[in-house]
């Protein structure tokens, strides 16, 4: 072993300071049943600072049969108690604790309990403790992860009031090179390229970087027409000019791939409307102060980094310089325009990941309860034609499940396939569903039989799976890094389909 | 009402197998049989089917745990890795105390102790060290390999394991299905391969790229990121200082070396950026890994196991990919098969060659290929061209490298390649075919630059 730290493989995510985020951060769990435990194994496994369980219930047959954190020898005993135990034997590194008590009971006789946490998971949780546990997170602004399964299926679902991510760390790196817009060692750099490329040898040609080739091209391009391409042909004339500096060299075949950066690269605050339209929220966070300042600033500030470009080492190093200086001449210009409370560093970071900014905020869940918006549902249905794939369709699911937790919030119990509740439940569906959906599916029957097959159960990979997706979400909310699902990721274990619908 | 309102007291499982339901596997776009719930499901599920695990790393532990809370009573499981340190965030069945403990060993036992009913019996060592009989008596078998070669020879151990009749039918009873997971970060796939009947491994393989390399002029002459400093220590500095001893990624010694030489000439360059982390994850070629997606991918894959052995609902046709990192997206999809997979279509190829080639360039082009061969023997109707193994037909096979293709084969010939990527039955067809227009001499310059910028967009 060439490391000596357990977190080795993570660190290479989300770094240093995301584990400190995760290790830094007390979760409450609210349900020790599969779900709930095995959400809580994946946030212990790497490494959140603190939890606490919150269960009333005690660990019974059903439990040993499907969760991993209950033994044979544990029936009887408070499932909190066993489940924390157990947990706490995975990461040295966490400290835990348990509540014996009923949720509801909880939520009502202390309404403040859930503003000490960074965040809440609810797994498994009847309607009614939902709803409190819902309004309770809401109320408090705590980001709520609510994971639920039943049989084949499943959902997470989160509730964010307003969640904030600088990092959002997008699969394709938006590499901030201004070629169209350079700043002024840039603009120096490419007029010297452009004096001297005639005169250089195809050796001297082949060291100069992309970016630089770009930024001559694009200057010259403006001085004769004023403005930078924009039509296609335009754009056709663009690549056709660099080509003609030879095409045979990488560096100028990068230019060629890389041309549209000339007409993408905007400094312009339009191009970021969306994200700093909300500056005007009113919480004012930090990350608000910072985006009032590059506002008053006017210009995008540049972010610093830069890709790999083939390239002379000097020249590429000196470039890569460049570029981190005017990064930095720009935050130092922002910090300016930005309250001192703000610390420089937060004011270097967001002004370095600005285009990568982005906030969050879903429906609540009573919002959701009291006016579902099938919109997104109707959309998937529409794009499918095949009818054996179309009963999978998971928001299709998603329906039906709210039809049978309707059935147990009147009832008090889960619907069975006799045939008296499948006929109330086809009713129920019938009527979520009435002119939301562009058809009426006629395997409802079908569907509600299913369900009622499920009997609520836990199944344990299913389980599995919902869990990991809600640890995965809650990750990545505690780090304020990578973008959350807004706001349903349902799980169609039948034929392993998935979906994220807003709802 | 408390936090389990509404569910069954009873086993899980038992809702599932004893309910008829119009989802049975028949229903779906991928039957795999008839659902009949009642006791002998179960039965079949606790007592009789045997399912084996391949892998006992981020995949294997969960697909261990999960196997046997869905009732699966004969597990096995094969690895043949030791614990170390940088498993501990994520493979839950391991503690710091087993670090240098065999995988298979520890998982087995922890499982067999924690679930009740639970027997899971371990193997330690390679997946290519065990022969046919040993599959054989499989139900069917799930990997969770870390490695594309593992997992194209188990797959093609798999396939040549389904019978084909003369009719071209295949025995069912031969049919071993191979449910694969794999994950890269918070990126996974899941797959499900009925050996002749869906598409295999081998049908993807393009989809998994090889492993990223910098071009060697730009390590050696132009560097520009930390990369290519760690790789000019690890390929250039490495072999000129340590003539007799390969570099050992595992030893800290080694790879302080290697960190210390990439700094020196990271500095004499002005590169910043070279950190041990950023060593290790160049030269061990380290994937990320989390917790979280192992669990997912191995939950979906667990779940598909128990579908196909029970036939209690539809089943996965044929691939499900997860990303995580921008919200959560995901597609399930059909995975064509490849019409001339090498392994599972059993297609000849045609193949355009020089007849001025020599036999060893012959090799060396199969090698580079899409078709990703190691160490390939080839071999005529009715003699044999080149034999890498065993020494005295190496040996003796050796003379024919040199010579060309015209002096050994006719035109149209067809050969059979063999390969250690392969399991033993699995041979491909190639039909050379002569052609004057293709090169005489292949790869001058190999792998030194096809990466990077590249001449793939040349205007
Ligand atoms: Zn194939």
């Amino acid at each position: 072993m060439a490391t000596k730290n357990k977190y080795d493989r993570q660190l290479r995510l989300w770094g240093a300071e995301g584990q400190a985020a995760l290790s830094a951060a007390h979760v409450l769990l609210i349900g020790a049943g599969p779900t709930g435990t095995e959400a809580l194994k994946n946030l212990v496994l790497p490494g959140v600072g603190e939890f606490t369980v919150v269960d009333g219930e005690r660990v019974g047959e059903s439990d040993v049969a499907s969760s991993f954190f209950a033994r044979e020898c544990d029936i009887g005993r408070p499932r909190a108690v066993v489940a924390c135990e157990l947990l706490l034997e995975l990461n040295p590194d966490v400290r835990g604790q348990s509540r014996v008590v009923s949720p509801e009971e909880l939520f009502r006789s202390e309404p403040e309990y859930a503003g000490s946490f960074a965040l809440v998971i609810g797994a498994q949780l009847d309607p009614l403790s939902l709803q409190t546990v819902g309004e309770a997170c809401w109320k408090r602004s705590v980001p709520l992860v609510v994971a639920r399964t039943c049989g084949l299926v499943g959902s997470v679902r989160l509730q964010l009031r307003r969640h904030e991510v600088v990092e959002s760390k997008p699969e394709n790196t938006t590499w901030d090179l201004r070629v169209g817009d350079p700043f002024q060692t840039l603009e120096e750099l490419g007029r010297e390229c452009a004096g001297m490329w005639e005169s250089w040898s195809s050796f001297e040609r082949g060291r100069v970087p992309y970016a630089v080739i770009l930024a001559a091209v694009a200057e010259r391009f403006r001085r004769e027409r004023g403005v930078l391409p924009e039509t296609a042909r335009d754009k056709a004339d663009f690549r056709h000019r660099i080509t003609q500096l030879g095409g045979d060299l990488e560096n100028v075949q990068e230019a060629c791939e890389n041309c549209y950066r000339v007409w993408t690269s905007s400094s312009s605050l339009e191009s970021l409307e969306v994200r700093l339209s909300h500056q005007d929220a009113s919480d004012v966070t930090p990350l608000v102060k910072v985006l009032r300042g590059i506002a008053k600033f006017g210009r995008i500030p540049i972010a610093g980094p830069i890709p790999d470009m083939h390239a002379d080492t000097s020249q590429f190093v000196a470039l890569q310089r460049a570029y981190a200086r005017a990064a930095n001449a720009d935050a130092k210009a922002v910090r300016e325009l930005v309250p001192s409370e703000v610390p420089d560093d937060y004011v270097n970071y967001v002004c370095r990941h600005l285009r990568d900014v982005r906030i969050v905020a879903t429906r609540s869940l009573a919002d959701e309860l009291e006016s579902p918006d099938l919109e997104d549902a109707a959309d998937a249905l529409a794009e499918s034609d095949d009818p054996t794939k179309l009963a999978q369709t998971p928001v299709l699911w998603y329906v039906a499940l709210r039809a049978a937790d309707r059935f147990l919030l009147k009832r008090k119990r889960w619907p069975s396939t006799d045939p008296l509740d499948v006929k109330d439940l086809v009713a129920d569906l019938q009527a979520l569903s009435a002119g939301k959906l562009p058809w009426t599916p006629d395997t409802w029957d079908h569907h509600a039989i299913e369900l009622a097959r499920f009997q609520n159960a836990e199944l344990h990979a299913v389980a599995s799976v919902i869990a990991a997706v809600a640890a995965q979400e809650a990750v990545k909310l505690i780090a304020h890094m990578y973008l959350p699902i807004n706001h349903t990721f349902f799980f169609n274990a039948i034929n392993a389909s998935a979906a994220t619908f807003e709802i | 009402m408390s936090a389990v309102a509404g569910a069954t007291k009873a086993n899980p499982i038992d809702c599932l197998l004893l309910t008829p339901t119009a989802f049975g596997s028949e229903s779906g776009t991928l039957p795999v049989g008839e659902f009949s719930p009642g006791d002998e499901v179960k039965e079949f599920l606790t007592n009789e089917c045997k399912v084996l695990v391949v892998g006992a790393g981020g995949l294997g532990c969960e697909v261990l745990k999960d196997l046997s809370l869905m009732g699966f009573g004969d597990i096995h499981v094969i690895d043949m890795d030791t614990i170390d340190v940088s498993n501990l965030n994520r493979q839950f069945l391991f503690r710091a105390s087993d670090v240098g403990q065999p995988k298979a060993s520890v998982a087995a036992k922890f499982i067999n102790a924690r679930v009740a009913g639970a027997k899971v019996m371990p193997y330690v060592g390679r997946v290519q060290d065990r022969d046919a009989d040993f599959y054989r008596q499989f139900n069917m078998v799930v990997s969770g390999l870390d490695n594309i070669e593992a997992r194209r020879w188990l797959n093609s151990m798999l396939v040549s394991l389904a019978e084909v009749d003369d009719d071209g039918d295949v025995d069912p009873s031969t049919v071993i299905p191979m449910i694969d997971g794999g994950t890269e970060g918070f990126k996974g796939q899941a797959r499900v391969i009925v050996p002749r009947f869906t598409s295999c491994f081998e049908c993807s393989l393009d989809s998994f790229p090889p492993q990223r390399t910098y071009p060697l002029c730009t390590i050696a002459e132009t560097p520009r990121l930390p990369e290519h400093c760690i790789s000019y220590a690890q390929i250039i500095l490495w072999p000129k200082s340590f003539p007799d001893r390969k570099i050992d990624t595992d030893s800290p010694e080694d790879m302080q070396w290697i960190f210390d030489q990439a700094k020196e000439r990271a500095e004499a360059y002005n590169i910043s950026g070279v950190t041990y982390m950023k060593t290790l994850g160049v030269v061990k070629n380290i994937i990320p890994a989390v917790a979280s997606t192992n669990a997912i991918i191995s939950g979906v894959c667990a779940t598909e196991c128990f579908k196909i052995a029970t036939m209690c609902s539809q089943n996965l046709d044929t691939y499900m990919m997860y990303m995580g990192s921008e919200g959560v997206y995901t597609h399930t999809f059909r995975y064509e098969k490849k019409p001339d997979c090498p392994v599972c279509s059993g297609a000849t190829r045609d193949l355009a060659v020089n007849p001025n080639l020599t036999l060893a360039d012959l090799i060396k082009s199969l090698k580079a290929s899409d078709l990703r061969l190691k160490a390939p023997s080839l071999a005529k109707a009715d003699s044999t061209l080149y034999m890498q193994k065993p020494k005295a037909l190496e040996l003796a096979t050796r003379p024919n490298l040199t010579k060309t293709l015209s002096e050994l084969v006719d035109d149209d010939d067809e050969i059979t390649v063999t390969d250690p990527v392969f399991s033993g039955d699995v041979a491909l067809s190639l039909k050379l075919n002569f052609s004057l227009d293709q090169p005489t001499v292949f790869g001058d310059d190999d792998d030194d630059d096809d990466e990077v910028g590249g001449k793939k967009n040349a205007p």
